[in-house]
């Protein structure tokens, strides 16, 4: 799929489910998100600006300290205090940043809720799963503690426990890795979310056990029909799951588009390089995969232009000292990429204000 | 494929919560279950006394100063009490004293650790400074003092002096309690608990307490083995409950001069103290170790 079919099948049920017209749930523009520590000032995010729509899977790639992370946390409020957030994000309409904590609390875990990376931590030890899956409806629908454990039973059942009427009342120790990241799943649907943001749900499971975990996350946003962020740096990943793609390096956009689009032809020589390294079946036996050289740089103090360039074969000298705008590939909609030299010929600079 | 057992045949389940896991080993601990028991059952004999002795505590018989006997199991004082009455009323004295004593020390501990753990900054400080400043004070002239200056207003009342050092006894136990929340609230479930919008309040009773509830179950037997210890040692040098009310330390106190010649006065009343703090510092070493197994040795 290479020209402007902006309409991506589902991976799962192999219907087209999202539209490019359908409406903004959440918001960010120009986002950026400083930490002061001891040593300066943490860059950890940069200006960044994505949306989700109704019923769209977003994947966030980066690796590790790019900001994926720390960008949807600041979406959900739950940054520490010391945290400087500056831009905007907006929940279908509404401002988030500055949102009294009281409002925010009635938000959280209804309108948008989160799926943590490591099931073995994200279980309270001492409180049985039933309890924590009811919790949610328990706060947010002010329900009794009996239509709230059925709540429960039925969650779990939709994510896949066996037995779950017996399941309900047992502990988080008395389950698996795999069974726990279902609990945390059913938790985080227990509201009916419109948005469902999944950070690395299977970074800490199994290899067997991810392909499993990924169905269920897809089928519990099919139950509850929300949109779903998910942050990985899993390609594999994304490649199976997600509709669109927004990678990041070092707190900044790198590029954008819809799935396929982007594995098909990426304009950004980082994404290329992500690519390039991830193993394939149908490349010939003993080919090394191609590692990107070099590390990504310290947020504490990230080079003026481009983050990249110091680990890219395609810099010139305009690149250490201007960092590129998101520009618009050729004939694609959606699809923007920030470099200097893009691997695809790119079409104009977008307008300031315009959605990324 | 998407198999719902992760491959593990569904066997019979039983839902096993730390609690019960606890309660089992706490229970195959023999010497703190006895302990326990012996507690229990003297607390219940302490009601049965009057009726199978015949003798009350406030009741002076004619029989002065006698050594035990078939008629005065613990013997008489000099105007002529029964010492066992009187050593029975003190022992459910001490146990009621020492019970308000700490649940008031207990709860306020556990709570102000908690809220100085979730709350940092400015609270963490204002409730630290309290702390501090109570375990500096010395407890016992502190104490004496304020059971001086309040006789007015009930100073020598059981239920005054056993808030009074309920008030006094809290600040060892936020201690541990902000430590371990400190610990705790970074793991990655209090998180997930505010992502799915749970309040400050709902974290810290629902999620922080029950997760450093094992060390508070100890530290609150210690508690009750110290709030005896303390309303004695207060009793013992004259202040707090007075007369006709009895406390083991008064007891013990009115009995010191007569420990040569009369013995019974000052070793039984004193023996029964004894043995209520070593029945409940066993209980609490067992609820230790039913807690941490790791500190458990083996037989």
């Amino acid at each position: 799929m290479s020209t402007g079919g902006a309409v991506p099948s589902d991976p799962a049920t192999g219907s087209a489910t999202w539209q490019p017209d359908s409406t903004a749930i959440l918001s960010v523009r120009d986002l950026k998100v400083d930490f002061v520590t001891d040593d300066g000032v943490v860059q950890a995010v940069r200006g960044v600006s994505w949306d989700v729509y109704e019923g769209e899977v977003l994947a966030i790639a980066g690796e590790s300290g790019s900001g994926k992370s720390v960008s949807v946390l600041a979406a959900m409020g739950l940054l520490p205090p010391d945290a400087r957030v500056s831009g905007s994000i907006s929940h279908r309409g509404r401002e988030l940043l500055g949102m009294p904590e009281k409002q925010l609390e009635r938000l959280r875990g209804s309108a948008m809720s989160m799926v943590f990376q490591d099931p073995m931590t994200s279980l309270n030890p001492v409180m049985s799963v039933g309890d924590q899956i009811a919790e949610g409806a328990r706060v947010h629908r002010k329900l009794r503690r009996k239509p709230a454990r059925e709540r429960a039973v039925e969650l779990l059942d939709l994510v896949g426990i066996a037995d779950a009427a017996r399941r309900v009342d047992a502990y988080p120790h008395e389950f698996s890795g795999g069974m726990r990241q279902r609990a945390m799943i059913a938790m985080a649907i227990a509201n009916d979310p419109d948005v469902l943001i999944a950070d690395e749900p299977t970074t800490a499971l199994d290899v067997t056990i991810q392909a499993q975990i990924l169905d269920v996350l897809e089928r519990a946003r099919q139950a509850v029909d929300s949109a779903l962020i998910l942050i990985t740096h899993d390609l594999g990943v994304v490649a199976r799951t997600a509709h669109r793609l927004f990678v990041m390096y070092a707190g900044r956009t790198a590029e954008t588009g819809m799935v396929d689009d982007v594995f098909e032809h990426p304009a950004h020589p980082y994404t290329a390089g992500l690519l390039a390294a991830i193993p394939r079946l149908d490349t010939p036996r003993g080919r090394r995969l191609i590692p990107i050289e070099g590390s990504p740089p310290s947020m504490l103090s990230p080079p003026p232009g481009c983050a990249f360039q110091p680990r890219c074969g395609r810099a010139s000298d305009l690149c250490p000292k201007n960092p590129p705008p998101p520009l618009m590939l050729v004939s694609v909609p959606s699809h923007y990429s920030a470099c200097h030299h893009p691997l695809t010929p790119l079409q104009t600079p977008i307008a300031e204000d315009s959605d990324v | 494929m998407d198999d719902p057992n992760n491959g593990v045949l569904a066997v019979d389940v039983v839902a096993r919560s730390q609690w019960r896991t606890v309660a089992g080993r706490f229970f195959s601990h023999r010497f703190a279950v006895a302990a326990l028991l012996a507690a229990l059952a003297g607390y219940a004999f302490t009601f049965l006394a009057e009726p199978l002795t015949g003798w009350n505590y406030k009741e002076l018989s004619s029989d002065l100063s006698q050594g035990p006997s078939s008629r005065h199991w613990f013997g008489t004082d000099t105007i002529g009490h029964d010492m066992f009455a009187q050593s029975m009323r003190g022992l459910q004295v001490s146990i009621h004293v020492s019970m308000v004593v700490a649940t008031i020390a207990t709860v306020l501990g556990t709570v102000l650790g908690a809220v100085q753990g979730w709350f940092r900054g400015r609270v963490d400080a204002g409730v630290g400074l309290l702390v501090d400043f109570l375990l500096i004070l010395p407890l016992l002239p502190v104490l004496m003092v304020l059971a001086t200056r309040t006789r007015a207003i009930g100073g020598s009342s059981l239920m005054f002096v056993a808030v009074v050092i309920g008030l006094f006894l809290w600040a060892p136990l936020a201690r541990v309690v902000r430590g371990e929340v400190f610990s705790i609230r970074e793991k990655e479930f209090i998180e997930a608990a505010a992502a799915l919008g749970a309040s400050n309040t709902r974290i810290i009773f629902r999620h922080l307490i029950p997760n450093v509830m094992s060390s508070v179950i100890v530290y609150a037997t210690l508690t009750v083995a110290t709030a005896i210890l303390v309303e004695t040692a207060l009793a013992f040098l004259g202040f707090g409950i007075q007369p006709p009310e009895v406390s083991l330390g008064a007891l013990v106190d009115e009995g010191r001069d007569a420990a040569r010649t009369r013995w019974w006065l000052f070793y039984l009343p004193g023996a029964v103290l004894i043995s209520l703090v070593l029945c409940v510092n066993f209980v609490g070493d067992g609820l230790r170790d039913a807690f941490d197994p790791r500190q458990r040795r083996r037989r």
